[in-house]
This record gives C-alpha cells, structure tokens and sequence, in this order.
C-alpha cells in the first residue's frame, strides 16, 4: 500500500460542481407540492459528480443507491429497502416491494433518493419503477449519470417533463485545481502556469487532475522541492487517460535467432 | 404528562448531576412532543421518558450521542463523507452491508476497520462485530 501521502482529506473537496450539486437539491427540497420532484446530474466520467454527490447526501441525509450491471427490479427494490434498515423476505413480491420502498420514501419526504449510474436503468427500461416511488412518495429522486443521460431520459416520453431541474457537471477551472492542489498535494506549492497545464493535459477532470497533482507531489518530494512550476517539471509525463499505444511486437523476432514473423 | 413539565421531570430525577444533552432533549419535548423528538433521535418515545426520568436500562451513552448531534450540533469528521453530524454518524454504523453502492461499502469497512482499513475513531461498534 502507498500511503506516501498521508491522507489528510477527509470527504470530498469543496469544488464549483459540488456547490451547484448542493444548490439543485436544496431546490428540489424546498420545491412547491405542484412541482415534478426530479433532479438529473449528468457529465463525463471523471467529473467529479460521485463526490459532488456524496457532499449533498451528507448533508441532506440522502439515501443513496449505485445501480449495478446486474440489477433486476428486485435488487433495485431491495438495495433501496435495506438503506432504511429494512430485510424484506426474498420471495416478497415486486408490487408489495415497491409499495414497502414508497412507504419508506414517503417517512420524510424532505430527505431524497440519490441514484448514481442512472444510465442502467434506462437502458434496462426501469427507469419507470423510479418514476413511480418519486411520484408516490413525494420525495426528490436525483438522478446522475454520463452525458447522454438527458437524451436518453427524452426517449422515456413520461420522464422528461419530470425533470424539475437539469445540472451538467462542469470541468474543473483554474480556482477548482487550486482547491485540489491544496487538498491533496499540500506539500508542495504548485505554481498557476503548472496548474493551468495539469488541467488541461487532464481535460478539466477532477479525477485525472488529482492523479497528476499526486504525481507531482512525488516529483517535488524526490527532487526536494518546495515549489513547483512548468519548468521543473521538465519532460515528465501527464496523465491524460490516453491508453498506452500498441507495440507491434509480432514485428520482434519469437525466439533467439529465429526469424521476425511478417 | 401529568401537569408537569419534562424539563421539572428531568431535573428531579437527575437532580443537580443533570447533564447538558438530557436538558436538550427534556426542552425539545416541551417544545414539540415527546414523539416528534423520539423520532428526530430515531428512538421510541418510551426511551424519551425512561431518559428524562433517569431510569433507561440500555445504552445511555448512545443516546446521549444522539441528542448531541440531532440537538446539541455535535459533529464528527466522517473518513468517507467528511464532517457529518454524530447522530447521522451514529445511523450509518447500524447499517450494514447493504450492497447499495461504494459509499456504503466504503462506510461499512471505515466503521468496522475491515479490509486493511483503520478503525474510525469513531465507532462504537464493538471489536469483531459486523
């Protein structure tokens, strides 16, 4: 285990995303009766949604599920039961399941569902069984998913105007990898000209941009620096999530003296 | 209730060794009722009287904890979550491996110091329980 970096972050990381996150749920609380309860967070992978996610659910005291490529109605059902500490029967059946995981919902209609990787369900044509426990309960329902996830809610003609509010992630601007840099590269400073590369190198997402300042964090320590800035950094390498090129190794002879392989 | 209040309930039954948290929870009743404030600390409103009249058998401590954080803003530096009231805190740890998502999962092992975790300072869960 590397534990070069002894973690000093605890939670996640006050970035733009994660205020805007927070500002859509208090909204979707706080909505009038009247209005549709659902909430949709949507960007690239690496964004910082997940955790921007993780704040609000602190926060509001959210449930909270992660839809799994293996998910049925059931699991679905029963992964949101026993968030509230309930074990329904494994033989109970999917109407009696639902009306258990309403009723549960509905306890407090002010502390919402929050289910990451919605895109499954939609594909898996569940999203339905959502839009009923949102409807019936009266609960806020905020779905987060990768970019395509509002086009593929449009397709489902019931969801749509269901959304009471649509938030895309947001890249991570200059501010944003200050605030990483300071959570979790605190060693070293990181001059802005630095900064301003490793965000764009990582495409503005957080995810990357926290492996390039880590990164950098072990090139300031083994070369004993307190600063760092673009020239220092010389020729390392950026992380930018590009896989490794192929080599072409059937062009390499298989065995000592034998002859390369066309 | 008898025409007396919770708060003069609880200061007979604790007399002078009436601690801050059980003030708290004595004028909230008041205030609202003892089942609303039973329900705010996930408790029955039974515990709520046997509390206020010093007579709980169970675990005192724990509810004490309760209250601090639903009524008193107690917080707690959460390793998964970040800065988390103590009662919330408290809810999580009885939750058990629900297979709801990473955070849970991530919860549940911070909480119980499993898989080449640290236990967080945290918990009340005993040692070796799941």
């Amino acid at each position: 285990m590397s534990n070069h970096q002894t973690n000093q972050i605890q939670g996640p990381v006050a970035l733009k995303n994660v205020a805007a996150f927070m500002a859509m749920t208090t909204r979707l609380i706080e909505r009038s009766p009247h209005l549709p309860g659902f909430g949709v967070c949507h960007g690239p992978s690496g964004f910082g949604k997940t955790y921007a996610s993780i704040f609000a659910q602190n926060r509001v005291k959210a449930t909270r599920i992660e839809v799994g490529d293996s998910w049925t109605r059931r699991t679905l059902l029963h992964r949101v039961l026993r968030e509230f500490g309930e074990r329904p029967k494994e033989r109970t059946p999917i109407a009696e399941l639902a009306e258990m995981a309403r009723g549960a919902l509905g306890q407090d209609s002010s502390r919402p569902l929050i289910v990451d990787e919605a895109d499954k369900l939609v594909d898996k044509g569940m999203i339905e069984i959502l839009r009923e426990l949102q409807e019936e309960s009266g609960a806020p329902v905020i779905l987060i998913g990768e970019e395509k996830l509002p086009t593929k809610l449009l397709a489902v003609e019931r969801m749509h105007n269901r959304v009471l509010h649509w938030f895309s992630a947001e890249p991570c601007d200059l501010d944003d990898t200050r605030v990483l840099a300071g959570a979790f590269a605190p060693k070293v400073e990181i001059k802005d000209d630095l900064l301003d590369t490793i965000r764009m190198r990582s495409g503005g997402r957080a995810r990357r941009i926290v492996v390039n300042l880590d990164h950098a964090a072990v090139v300031a320590r083994n070369a004993g620096l307190k600063t760092l800035d673009l020239k220092l950094w010389g020729a390392e390498d950026f992380y930018t999530g590009e896989p490794p090129a192929p080599r072409h190794v059937e062009a390499y002879p298989r065995r000592a003296g034998g002859k390369a392989v066309a | 209730m008898n025409g007396q209040s919770y708060h003069a309930k609880a200061k007979t039954a604790w007399g002078d060794a009436l601690p801050d948290w059980v003030q708290a929870l004595a004028e909230e009743a008041d205030r609202t009722n003892a089942r609303r404030v039973a329900e705010r600390i996930g408790y029955s409103n039974a515990v709520v009287s046997y509390v206020i009249a010093n007579k709980y058998p169970g675990d005192v401590e724990r509810v004490a904890e309760k209250v601090r954080g639903a009524l008193l803003g107690a917080k707690v530096m959460c390793p998964v979550m970040g800065e988390m009231d103590r009662d919330y805190c408290l809810d999580q740890q009885k939750i058990g491996d629900t297979g709801a998502s990473s955070v849970r999962a991530r919860l549940y092992r911070h909480c119980r110091g499993l898989g080449g975790v640290e236990k967080c300072p945290n918990s009340r869960i005993p040692e070796g329980q799941r």
